[in-house]
This record gives structure tokens, C-alpha cells and sequence, in this order.
């Protein structure tokens, strides 16, 4: 009852709440931050300079510099206001701070197909920005506590000690997450500005709709997509997006895309595979079709899955393909000794050594050699 | 219920037992013994207990015993949000252990975990395995890790972690960690 009390009375303030201006290009940021604001802005502040010392962000230059440029080509006007991090992270998530601190997840570089996609979830991020939507649900929620309850519980359950400033910011950004009103507003100058820059706006309902795909997958007991727990997205706004796109084309820049990301898929994947949401991931694994890689990776996920059979059927059709990697052969031989199928394990661990004379993990894979003999 | 949950968390944190370790022989669990030729002092974390000379934060030994299908290695750690927590599986091999481990120090907030040199060693008289870790804490800081381990009849684990800060740490007690790896012994 008290939990439903303090909803409504969050609700009935929110109704009240103001819109704010839009934040001006180049407005100075701690000069703009009005004196009630200053201890969420502090908090923002702290969390990016955290970032920048915490061995979080993507160790490659040229990815950084091409998602830089991507959000540069939807933030327009706002280009110089907006730092971007990429940081090495699972999980479909992107973010934007109120002092113009934007953080990708590699997680949302993962599951997003083309630039055009990538444009979308950033440009809405700069939509929510512009609006200065944070702040005002800043001052909506602490109407509803207080500035001082409200770091402190910011604090308490993102933890100072353990994921860090990603923790930090995640946390503060759920608690503050958009109002359906502040969603559809940032659905449609986000679309505005995607368009404008020359993308397919028929990729922002696409990605929206895959977040959707990767929820529906899971348990109900499971927390969604975190940019789920902060955009909500609803059927209205998903055909709303749709109805924006119809018929105006666009481009997609799915070339441009692969060459700036490819080459992290993989260690991308294993990062999502170790954090067991194999519903979630089935979803992303889709997209990828069931070439050699893509065959491989669910191998994998099937195997830490325990869905042995699944994993055995993945691997036997990676290790048939021509683009495999060598540790489908490793990954066949693990699933087939879980099966008790000792003298094929034996094989394929054989081959493994066989395609991968020099992998660190040999030593190992001939013991097992022994063991199964 | 979000703020109970802090406040649960550090009242469990500040009952935490700590003891002190004279050098010797410590039964870990009644699963397998170690000896050590240094003093530390040891916190009781289930389903593991961690040793430390100079601070958890700096350096600690974590000594699993019988880890189950279904147990967590670091339990005990602040989830991010939107993150599974990873488990040892029963039927799990040397190379699924050392992704569990990657995955388990990712997930309680490591950046760029990764392992490296898996490869056979003894475990007291059983075959076991080894390998060493390295990643980023949370502030950038560079650690350093060893661990060695092995997985028992029933399928349960025994592993022993030894993390330490590089550039320090690390080195300070892993002479004394080696030489309690090699002492593992299980009981007949």
C-alpha cells in the first residue's frame, strides 16, 4: 500500500511537472545547472570522470572515432555538447547523461544490424538531451522524496565498489527512467533527426522492436533489456515510429557498419554468453543466420545452456562449414564427452589440435586426449 | 525494498567473521587441506573463504570447496543491473571453469577479464588443472591472478583464486601462494 501511495504521488506530480526549454548548442553546462539540480549534476559528473579512468572503454581508437561520428551525424547542431564513451559491456544498453555524457554499450553494438539502426537509439538518446528530459524527471521524482533520499538510495543499490561508475549511472538513469510523454517526444525529434541525416527511419522501430523480441523471450522473472527499464516502449509507439517511416527510404549503411564492428563480434558474443541469458541471446544469435560463426556461437550458448543435443547439432553443422572457428572443434569435443561419446570427443579434440597448433589452452586439450583414452 | 536490501547487505558485511591464520596446515571445508607458510586473516564468505595479508581489495585467496551444480563463485558481489549471475554446471571441464571464472569477475564488475595458459597440474593426487587471469577493476586499476582447481568424482569443484593488484600485491605472496598450491591435499 505505502509502495502504491508513493507511486500515485510520484504520478500526480509528474502530471504537474513543467516542461523545461530545450537546452541550448553550446550552453554552458554547470552554468545552467540551476542550484537544486546540482547534486544530480555532481553525481553525472563524477560517474564520466570515473568512466575515463576505469579501463571500461573499448580499447579501439577507430571504433570509438566511428560512433563518435555516427552520433555527431544525428546530434547536429549539438556535435560539440556530446561526449561519447563506448565502453565494453553485455547487455542492450545505450545512455545519456544530462551534462551531455553519452555511453554505448558494446552490448548495443552487438545487436543493432546497420549504422541506420545505431543512428536511431543514439538520436533518441540526443532527442531526450535536447528536451532535458532527465531533469525533469530529476525534479518530478525529488518533489516525490528529496534530493539527499534520493542520491543515497542511488548510491546504496548501484555500490561504489563494485561495477563502478557504469553502476552509478545505470542506476541514477533507472530511477529517473522517461515518462511515456517524454518517450513519444524523443520518438519523434529522434526520428527527425535520423531522417535528416540521410538514414532509413524505418530502422528506429526495427531496433526498438528487437528490444522488444529479446524481452518477450525471457522469464518473466528476469529484468528486461535495460533500455527497456528506462525507454518503455509500447505497441503505440512502435506503429507510431512505423508510421513516420512509411515510404521515405533512406540509408542504411550496413557496409560501413560490418568494417567498423566485425571484427569485435566475437568477443562480444562470449561476453553475453557468460552472462547466462541464453533466451536473450538465442534472439541476437538469430540475426546472424547459421553460417560457420553464427553456427559456432550457438554451439557455445547451447552447451553452457546444458541443452547438449542443441549444442551438438550447432557445432556439427559449425565444423562443417568452410569459415568455422578452430573451437567449434574444442566446443563438439567438450559436448560429445558430456554425452558420453568418448571415442568421437577424442576426434574432435584431435582436430582441434590440428587447426589450432598454437592455442594456449593445448596442454589442456591433450590431457583431455588422455583421459578419454 | 531496494534500500532495506543495502542496508541488509552491510549489516551482513560488518558480521563478518574474521580470524586470524597462523602458518600450517588448514582444513578447507573437510573437502581438502592446505598448508601455508604465512599468516593471514580469513573472512567467511559461503560458499568460499577469503584469505588476505593486506587488504581484500589488494590481494585476497579465495578457496572454494565443493562447489555445486548451481553455486555461484561470487555470490556475494553486486550484481549490475540487467545481469545473470553466472554457475558452475555439473558435467562442466577444466575450460568451462576458467570461463566461469572470466564470466563470474566480469559480472561482479571486472573490466576485460580474460584467462590464459589453462593447462594440466595436480591437485593434491587428483588431475587437475591451472590457469592464470588478468583484468581492470572498476577504478583501472591492473590485477593479476592464478588459480588451480579440480573437479571431484561427484562433480563438484575445488578451486583456489589468488588475486592481487600488479603492481604490488600480486607479486608480495604468490611465492607463498605457489607453495601453498602445491600443497593441496585430499583426504584418502
Amino acid at each position: 500500500m505505502r509502495g502504491a501511495a508513493a507511486t500515485c504521488t510520484l504520478l500526480l506530480v509528474c502530471a504537474c511537472a513543467a516542461p523545461l526549454p530545450d537546452i541550448a548548442p553550446g550552453e554552458s553546462r554547470l552554468a545552467e545547472a540551476e542550484r537544486d539540480e546540482r547534486g544530480i549534476w555532481a553525481e553525472m559528473e563524477e560517474a564520466e570522470r570515473e568512466l575515463l579512468t576505469s579501463g571500461a572503454m573499448v580499447e579501439d581508437e577507430a571504433l570509438q572515432a566511428y560512433v563518435e561520428d555516427v552520433a555527431c551525424r544525428v546530434a547536429g547542431e549539438y556535435c560539440n555538447d556530446i561526449r561519447v564513451y563506448v565502453v565494453e559491456r553485455a547487455g542492450f544498453n545505450a545512455s545519456m547523461a544530462p551534462n551531455g555524457f553519452m555511453v554505448v554499450w558494446t552490448g548495443l553494438l552487438l545487436r543493432v544490424e546497420n549504422e541506420a539502426q545505431l543512428a536511431a537509439v543514439l538520436g533518441h538518446e540526443v532527442a531526450h538531451y535536447q528536451r532535458r528530459h532527465t531533469i525533469e524527471r530529476w525534479r518530478t521524482t525529488r518533489a516525490a522524496t528529496t534530493a539527499v533520499t534520493f542520491l543515497s538510495v542511488a548510491a546504496a543499490v548501484g555500490g561504489y565498489g563494485g561495477a563502478g561508475s557504469l553502476v552509478r549511472l545505470a542506476t541514477l538513469l533507472a530511477l529517473l527512467g522517461y515518462s511515456r510523454e517524454q518517450e513519444r517526444e524523443a520518438d519523434s525529434l529522434g526520428f527527425e533527426r535520423l531522417a535528416g541525416a540521410g538514414y532509413d527511419g524505418a530502422a528506429a522501430a526495427e531496433v526498438w522492436r528487437s528490444a522488444v523480441a529479446e524481452q518477450e523471450a525471457m522469464d518473466e522473472d528476469q529484468a528486461p533489456p535495460l533500455l527497456l527499464s528506462t525507454h518503455p516502449a509500447s505497441d503505440e509507439r512502435l506503429s507510431d515510429l512505423e508510421a513516420l517511416a512509411d515510404g521515405r527510404g533512406g540509408d542504411r549503411f550496413s557496409d560501413r557498419f560490418h568494417d567498423a564492428t566485425a571484427h569485435h563480434r566475437g568477443d562480444w558474443i562470449a561476453a553475453e554468453i557468460g552472462m547466462g541469458r541464453y533466451d536473450a541471446l538465442d534472439v541476437v544469435l538469430q540475426r546472424l543466420g547459421d553460417g560457420g560463426e553464427a553456427s559456432y556461437w550457438r554451439g557455445e550458448m547451447y552447451r553452457r545452456s546444458g541443452e547438449h543435443d542443441k549444442a551438438l547439432a550447432a557445432y556439427r553443422k559449425a565444423t562443417a562449414s568452410d569459415n568455422a572457428p578452430a573451437a567449434a572443434h574444442r566446443g563438439l569435443g567438450l559436448t560429445l564427452w558430456s554425452l558420453e561419446r568418448e571415442r568421437e570427443a577424442r576426434q574432435a579434440f584431435t582436430r582441434y589440435l590440428v587447426a589450432a597448433p598454437q592455442a594456449e589452452d593445448t596442454a589442456m586439450i591433450r590431457a583431455y586426449i588422455e583421459d578419454l583414452k | 525494498m531496494r534500500v532495506l536490501a543495502a542496508i541488509l547487505l552491510l549489516l551482513a558485511a560488518a558480521c563478518q567473521q574474521v580470524t586470524l591464520i597462523e602458518p600450517g596446515t588448514q582444513s578447507i571445508d573437510s573437502a581438502y587441506e592446505v598448508t601455508t607458510p604465512i599468516a593471514w586473516s580469513r573472512f567467511n564468505l559461503a560458499p568460499m573463504e577469503q584469505w588476505t595479508i593486506d587488504g581484500l581489495p589488494l590481494q585476497n585467496l579465495r578457496l572454494y570447496a565443493s562447489v555445486e551444480d548451481g553455486d555461484a563463485l561470487f555470490e556475494n558481489s553486486r550484481a549490475r543491473p540487467d545481469d545473470g549471475v553466472p554457475r558452475y554446471r555439473n558435467g562442466m571441464r577444466a575450460s568451462d571453469v576458467a570461463d566461469l571464472t572470466v564470466a563470474s569477475l566480469a559480472q561482479s564488475g571486472a573490466n576485460d577479464p580474460d584467462f590464459s595458459d589453462l593447462r594440466p597440474a595436480a591437485f593434491g593426487i587428483r588431475s587437475g588443472f591451472r590457469f592464470d587471469i588478468a583484468f581492470l577493476s572498476s577504478e583501472g586499476l591492473a590485477y593479476r591472478g592464478l588459480a588451480i582447481g579440480a573437479i571431484d568424482d561427484e562433480e563438484t569443484l575445488h578451486l583456489l583464486l589468488y588475486i592481487g593488484t600488479a603492481a604490488v600485491y600480486f607479486d608480495a605472496h604468490s611465492e607463498a601462494v605457489e607453495d601453498i598450491f602445491r600443497s593441496i591435499s585430499l583426504p584418502k
